[in-house]
C-alpha cells in the first residue's frame, strides 16, 4: 500500500515537472540565457548556453545606458506610497462599507468596486492633472494609481470584514474605545491576511503598469521600469538588428525586484488565500 | 428618540473613514470616466478646438470602417479563449497541488513566476519564442522538418497565441485562488459522498465543483474582464496586427488617439464599458445564483 | 444628514468633472507671447524644453548641444518612444502640454495639432525664401507655413543587390510590373533568393512599395490632390490605388516576397540584402546609415555592392517625403522669452550653424546657401533620382488615410483584406480624417 502511494506521488511529481518545464522553465530559461549572450548570438534566439559570455557587458550596459537604477528609483517612488495609501485608506473604507447601512455608503462602495472592472479614461485624467499642475510628475501618477487601484483592496477587505462577527468591535465600543482606536487595535490586525493578498495583487499590478505611465510620466528621467524597458527596446533605430540580448537583460532586471518581494512574502500569502480570504 | 440619534451619529461617524479613499476614487477614476462619456458623442479631434456634439456620427464612422465590430469581435474571442484556457489549466493544477505539502508549495510558487513578469516583458519573450525561427518552431521541426510557421503573422494563430500568452501569464494566480476555494470545502462533504459510493469523478463534479462556486465566480469574472481590458500584451507583440486581426478595443482606441481622433477614441472606450456591463453583470448574476444554490 | 452626505459626494464628482471640463476648454489656448517670427528673435531664456524621438539621428541631438553651449541655454530633451510617437505627442498635446520646440512630421500629420491655434506662423522667417518649392506641399496649412524643414527629404525606392541581378542576367526594373519578370527569372536561376524583402512585422515598411508604384501617377496628374478634392477616389476599382494594390498582391502570390514577410522586421533586412538572400529591399534613403553599417560603415564598399532604383507604375519615378528629423515647430506657449529663444535656435541652425549641421546630415541641402558634402556612391544615385523624376509621396497629405495605411497593408499581406476592400477602407479612413480637419467638400 505504501509503495503504491509513493509510486503515485512520484508519477505526480514527474508529470508536474514536465508541465512546469514547458510552461515556466523554457520561457524563463530563454530569457536568462539569451541575456548573457552577445548581440549576434542572442538574435538567433536559441536555447543553448552562450558560446561567448557577455553577461557582464549586457547587464552593465542596461544599468548605465538603460538608466536602470533611475527607473528602479522611480518605480519605488510610485509603488511604495501607492501601496501604503491604498492599504491604509482602503482598509478604513472597507470597514465602513462593511458595517454602515447608509444608502450613500452603498453607492460609494459600488462606484469603488466598479473601478476594478471599468476602464479608466486617459485623456480626462491628463486634463485633471494639468489643472492641478501636476501633469507629468510622479506625484500625479501616484495619485492616479491610488485612485484606480483602490477598488480591488476595498473589495477584498470589505468581503472579509463582513464575514467577521461584530462582537469584538461592539464590546470594545461599549468599553468606551473610539472608532479610530477600534480600527487600529482590532480591525486592521484582523484584516492583515486579506490585506496581504491585496498587497500582492496591488504590487504586481502597479509595478508592471505601462499604459498610463506612458501618458502621464513626462521625460525619460521619470520613467518607471516597464516604460524604461519599452523606451529602451524601441530606441533601436541605429541598430541593424533588434537588440534581444539587451532587451532580455532589461526584462530580467525589471522582474527581479518583484520576484524577490514575492519570495519573501509568499509564505504568508498562500495561507492567506487558503484561509478563504476570497469571499463575497 | 435617543436611540435614533445615536444610530444616526453612528452612521455619520463612518464618513471620515470612507472619504479619503473615496475621494481618490472619485477624483481619479469616476470623474475622468464621466467626462469620457461626454466626449464619446462629440467630434473632438486634434485638428480643431471646437468640440461639437455629433450624436452617433462617431459610431457610424467606426462601424463603416469596420473598426468597431472587428475590435469587439477580436476582444470577445480573446477574452473567452483566455478565460477558458486559464480556468481549465488553473483548476487542473489546483486539484493536483491542493494539499499544502513542501513539494506542492514549491510548484505553486514556481507557476506563480509568470504573474510577476510585466506584460510588456512577457510580450517580448513570447515574440521571441513564437518567431518563425524561434525555439517553438525548432522543437516542432524535430517532428515536422522545416517547420517555420509565423504564429504571430497570421490572423487566427496570432489571436490564439496572444490569448494563450495571457492565460500563461495569469494562471499561477488563478491556481492559488482555486486552491483556496478547494480547501474551503469541508472534508466531511466529500467523505460523505465517498461513503455514498460516488467515484472520484462524480465526487468532483457533484460536490467539489458545486461548492467551488464562489471561487469560480471570482476567477471567471476576473479573467474575462481582465482580458476585455487587455492592452499591454498586445502592444508589446503584434500591436494589433497583422491587419486588424489582434486589434482589441483598447488598441483600436489607442490608434484613434494617435490619429488625433479623440472623439472616436472616447467612443471606443465607451464600448469597452458597455461590453463589461453587458457581459459582466449577467455573468455575475448567473454565477451568484449558482453559489446560492450550492 | 444622509441627504447632505449624498449631495456632498455628488458635488465632489461633479465639481471635479467641471474643473476638468474648463481645463479642457483651455486646451492650448495660451495665446502667443507676441514674438515676431521674422528672423529677428534673440536668445532670452536660459532653458528650453524640446520633444524628440528616441530614434533621432545624432545630428539633431548635436544641434541642440552646440546651440546650448554657444548661447548658454540648457536644453531639456524630452524623449518620446519612436514606436507610437504620434500617439504620445497627440495625447500630451491635447492636454495642453507644450514644449518650446517640437520635432514632428512635415506631412499632414501635423494638422492634427491644430497649428493655426497652437503654433507660431513662420511664413516670414528668412529660411523660407531659401527653401524653393518645399513649403507648397509640406509643413504648411491653408497657405501658412508652420514648419522649419532643415534636412533634405527622404526618397522611397528599393536598394538592390547588384551581384544577384548580374548573376541572373537581369537589368534594372523600370516599372513596378517589371518586377514580375524579375521575380520569375530569379526563381528559375536563383531559387534560394527572395525577390523582395517585405517587413510586415514592422508594419510601416509595407507602405513603401505602393508609394513607389504611385509616384508616377502623382507626378503626372497630382493624384493625391485629386483625391482630396474628390475628383478621384481611393476605392475606384480601376483607379491607380487599387491597381497598385492588386499588383502588390500578385507579387506576393507569385512567391516574390520573403517567406516570413508577415512577421519579418526591417532591422535584419539590410544584412539579408548584403548576403544576397534577398534581391530588392524597399526602403527610404534615410536608412543609408543602417545599410552602410553592414559594410563596416564603408560607403564605397556598400555602393559597389548595392544600387538604388524606383520602379513606379508609369516608369522610374521617386516618391519623396519630408524628413522627420530636423523638422521643427514652435508652439505658442505664452512665454515670450522661450518663444524667442526657440526661434533663435531655428535662425542659428539655418545660418551660422547650418554648414556644420548640413555636413553632418550627409544629405542634399534643402536650403540654399549651404554646401552639401559631395555625394559619392549610392548617394549620387539618390541625388540623381531627386534631380530627375520625382513626386511627393501619395500619403503625405491624405489625412486620416496615412495613419491607417500600414494597418490596411498588413491586412492585405496577411490575407485579411482583398485589394478592393483595402481601397474601400482607405477611402473611409480618408473621409474620417478629412471631416475632422474640416476640409472643403467633406
Amino acid at each position: 500500500m505504501r509503495a503504491k502511494v509513493r509510486w503515485r506521488e512520484a508519477v505526480r511529481v514527474a508529470v508536474l515537472s514536465v508541465i512546469s518545464l514547458v510552461w515556466v522553465v523554457l520561457p524563463v530559461w530563454l530569457l536568462l540565457v539569451n541575456s548573457a549572450k552577445p548581440l549576434e548570438e542572442a538574435s538567433l534566439l536559441e536555447l543553448g548556453f552562450p558560446k561567448e559570455w557577455a553577461l557582464w557587458d549586457n547587464y552593465s550596459y542596461v544599468i548605465h545606458d538603460g538608466h536602470y537604477l533611475r527607473a528602479l528609483g522611480n518605480s519605488l517612488m510610485v509603488v511604495v506610497p501607492t501601496l501604503a495609501v491604498i492599504i491604509v485608506l482602503g482598509a478604513m473604507a472597507a470597514w465602513a462599507y462593511a458595517r454602515s447601512r447608509s444608502m450613500t455608503a452603498k453607492v460609494a462602495y459600488n462606484i469603488t468596486v466598479l473601478s476594478i472592472v471599468l476602464p479608466a479614461a486617459v485623456l480626462p485624467t491628463i486634463y485633471e492633472l494639468q489643472t492641478l499642475g501636476i501633469d507629468g510628475t510622479r506625484f500625479g501618477y501616484f495619485l492616479v494609481m491610488a485612485g484606480t487601484r483602490m477598488g480591488s483592496v476595498v473589495f477584498l477587505a470589505t468581503g472579509f470584514i463582513k464575514s467577521v462577527p461584530r462582537d469584538l468591535e461592539d464590546s470594545a465600543s461599549i468599553d468606551g474605545a473610539g472608532r479610530m482606536q477600534i480600527f487600529i487595535r482590532i480591525i486592521f490586525p484582523l484584516a492583515v491576511p486579506v490585506l496581504l493578498v491585496g498587497s500582492v495583487i496591488l504590487i504586481i499590478s502597479t509595478w508592471n503598469e505601462f499604459f498610463f505611465a506612458g501618458f502621464l510620466l513626462q521625460g525619460s528621467d521619470r520613467a518607471t521600469l516597464p516604460l524604461a524597458l519599452y523606451q529602451f527596446a524601441s530606441a533601436s533605430a541605429d541598430q541593424s538588428v533588434l537588440r534581444w540580448n539587451l532587451i532580455f537583460a532589461h526584462v530580467v532586471l525589471t522582474s527581479i525586484p518583484l520576484v524577490l518581494v514575492y519570495l519573501v512574502v509568499q509564505r504568508r500569502v498562500v495561507p492567506g488565500l487558503s484561509s478563504g480570504a476570497i469571499k463575497g | 428618540m435617543a436611540v435614533r440619534e445615536s444610530a444616526r451619529r453612528r452612521q455619520a461617524g463612518w464618513w471620515p473613514f470612507i472619504l479619503p479613499a473615496f475621494a481618490l476614487v472619485a477624483a481619479f477614476f469616476a470623474a475622468p470616466f464621466v467626462l469620457n462619456l461626454r466626449f464619446a458623442f462629440t467630434d473632438w479631434s486634434g485638428y480643431s478646438d471646437i468640440i461639437a456634439f455629433n450624436g452617433l456620427e462617431n459610431f457610424r464612422s467606426l462601424i463603416e470602417q469596420d473598426i468597431l465590430w472587428q475590435a469587439v469581435k477580436v476582444t470577445l474571442l480573446y477574452a473567452v479563449s483566455a478565460m477558458l484556457v486559464q480556468n481549465v489549466f488553473s483548476l487542473s493544477m489546483a486539484l493536483v497541488l491542493q494539499r499544502s505539502t513542501r513539494i506542492n508549495g514549491f510548484f505553486r510558487s514556481f507557476f506563480f513566476l509568470p504573474v510577476l513578469i510585466a506584460p510588456v516583458a512577457a510580450g517580448y519573450i513570447w515574440s521571441a519564442i513564437l518567431a518563425p525561427a524561434g525555439p517553438l518552431n525548432k522543437a516542432i521541426a524535430l517532428v515536422v522538418p522545416g517547420f517555420d510557421y509565423a504564429w504571430l503573422g497570421h490572423g487566427h494563430s496570432a489571436l490564439a497565441s496572444l490569448a494563450f500568452v495571457d492565460a500563461w501569464k495569469w494562471s499561477g494566480l488563478i491556481t492559488l485562488v482555486y486552491i483556496a476555494g478547494l480547501n474551503n470545502i469541508p472534508e466531511s462533504l466529500t467523505e460523505a459522498a465517498m461513503i455514498d459510493g460516488a467515484n472520484a469523478w462524480q465526487r468532483f463534479w457533484r460536490v467539489r465543483f458545486r461548492l467551488l462556486a464562489p471561487a469560480f465566480t471570482f476567477t471567471v469574472v476576473v479573467t474575462m474582464l481582465g482580458a476585455i481590458n487587455a492592452f499591454d500584451l498586445v502592444a508589446a507583440t503584434t500591436r494589433g496586427g497583422p491587419g486588424t486581426s489582434t486589434t482589441v478595443l483598447n488598441i483600436a482606441m489607442f490608434n484613434q488617439y494617435g490619429s488625433g481622433f479623440f472623439g472616436t477614441a472616447s467612443s471606443l472606450s465607451l464600448v469597452v464599458t458597455v461590453l463589461v456591463v453587458v457581459l459582466g453583470l449577467p455573468l455575475i448574476a448567473y454565477l451568484r445564483r449558482r453559489e446560492i444554490e450550492a | 444628514m444622509k441627504r447632505f452626505k449624498r449631495a456632498a459626494v455628488v458635488a465632489t464628482v461633479v465639481g471635479l468633472a467641471l474643473t476638468a471640463c474648463s481645463a479642457n476648454n483651455d486646451a492650448g489656448g495660451t495665446g502667443d507671447g507676441g514674438v515676431k517670427a521674422d528672423g529677428t528673435a534673440t536668445v532670452k531664456a536660459k532653458e528650453l524644453t524640446v520633444w524628440t524621438s528616441s530614434a533621432d539621428q545624432a545630428y539633431v541631438r548635436d544641434a541642440y548641444k552646440h546651440f546650448g553651449e554657444k548661447f548658454g541655454v540648457k536644453i531639456n530633451v524630452v524623449e518620446i518612444a519612436a514606436d507610437g510617437l504620434e500617439n504620445q505627442v497627440q495625447t500630451k498635446w491635447a492636454s495642453g502640454d507644450r514644449p518650446d520646440l517640437l520635432e514632428y512630421h512635415a506631412t499632414a500629420l501635423f494638422w492634427a495639432l491644430n497649428p493655426a491655434k497652437n503654433m507660431i506662423e513662420m511664413s516670414d522667417m528668412p529660411y523660407v525664401k531659401r527653401s524653393g518649392e518645399m513649403y507648397k506641399t509640406a509643413g504648411s496649412l491653408d497657405g501658412k507655413i508652420y514648419a522649419a524643414i532643415t534636412v533634405g527629404p527622404g526618397l522611397f525606392g528599393m536598394y538592390y543587390n547588384k551581384k544577384v541581378l548580374a548573376d541572373a542576367g537581369l537589368g534594372v526594373p523600370e516599372t513596378y510590373a517589371d518586377l514580375e519578370n524579375v521575380c520569375t527569372t530569379l526563381k528559375q536561376k536563383k531559387p534560394g533568393v527572395a525577390t523582395i524583402y517585405e517587413a510586415g512585422g514592422s508594419q510601416w515598411p509595407t507602405q513603401i512599395q505602393i508609394l513607389i508604384a504611385l509616384a508616377s501617377v502623382e507626378k503626372d496628374q497630382g493624384y493625391s490632390q485629386e483625391v482630396l478634392i474628390k475628383k478621384a477616389t481611393l476605392d475606384d476599382p480601376g483607379g491607380p490605388f487599387v491597381t497598385a494594390l492588386t499588383e502588390y498582391k500578385k507579387l506576393q502570390t507569385m512567391g516574390c516576397f520573403n517567406k516570413d514577410a508577415t512577421t519579418a522586421k526591417f532591422e535584419p533586412s539590410f544584412k539579408a540584402l548584403a548576403d544576397g538572400s534577398v534581391a530588392f529591399l524597399p526602403q527610404s534613403t534615410s536608412s543609408l546609415p543602417q545599410l552602410t553599417a553592414v559594410y563596416g560603415d564603408d560607403l564605397a564598399k556598400a555602393s559597389a555592392a548595392i544600387g538604388w532604383v524606383s520602379p513606379s507604375t508609369g516608369g522610374t519615378t521617386s516618391a519623396w517625403s519630408p524628413s522627420f528629423n530636423g523638422t521643427w515647430y514652435v508652439p505658442k506657449t505664452g512665454n515670450s522669452d522661450r518663444e524667442s529663444t526657440a526661434l533663435a535656435f531655428l535662425q542659428w541652425v539655418t545660418t551660422d550653424g547650418y554648414q556644420d549641421y548640413l555636413t553632418q546630415t550627409k544629405r542634399f541641402a534643402v536650403l540654399s546657401g549651404g554646401q552639401a558634402a559631395t555625394p559619392t556612391g549610392i548617394q549620387q544615385e539618390f541625388t540623381d533620382a531627386y534631380g530627375s523624376s520625382k513626386a511627393l509621396a501619395v500619403n503625405a497629405n491624405l489625412v486620416g488615410f496615412s495613419a491607417q495605411f500600414p494597418t490596411l497593408m498588413t491586412g492585405l499581406l496577411s490575407g485579411q483584406y482583398t485589394p478592393a476592400q483595402v481601397g474601400e477602407l482607405a477611402q473611409k479612413a480618408l473621409a474620417q480624417g478629412a471631416k475632422s480637419a474640416h476640409l472643403a467638400g467633406w
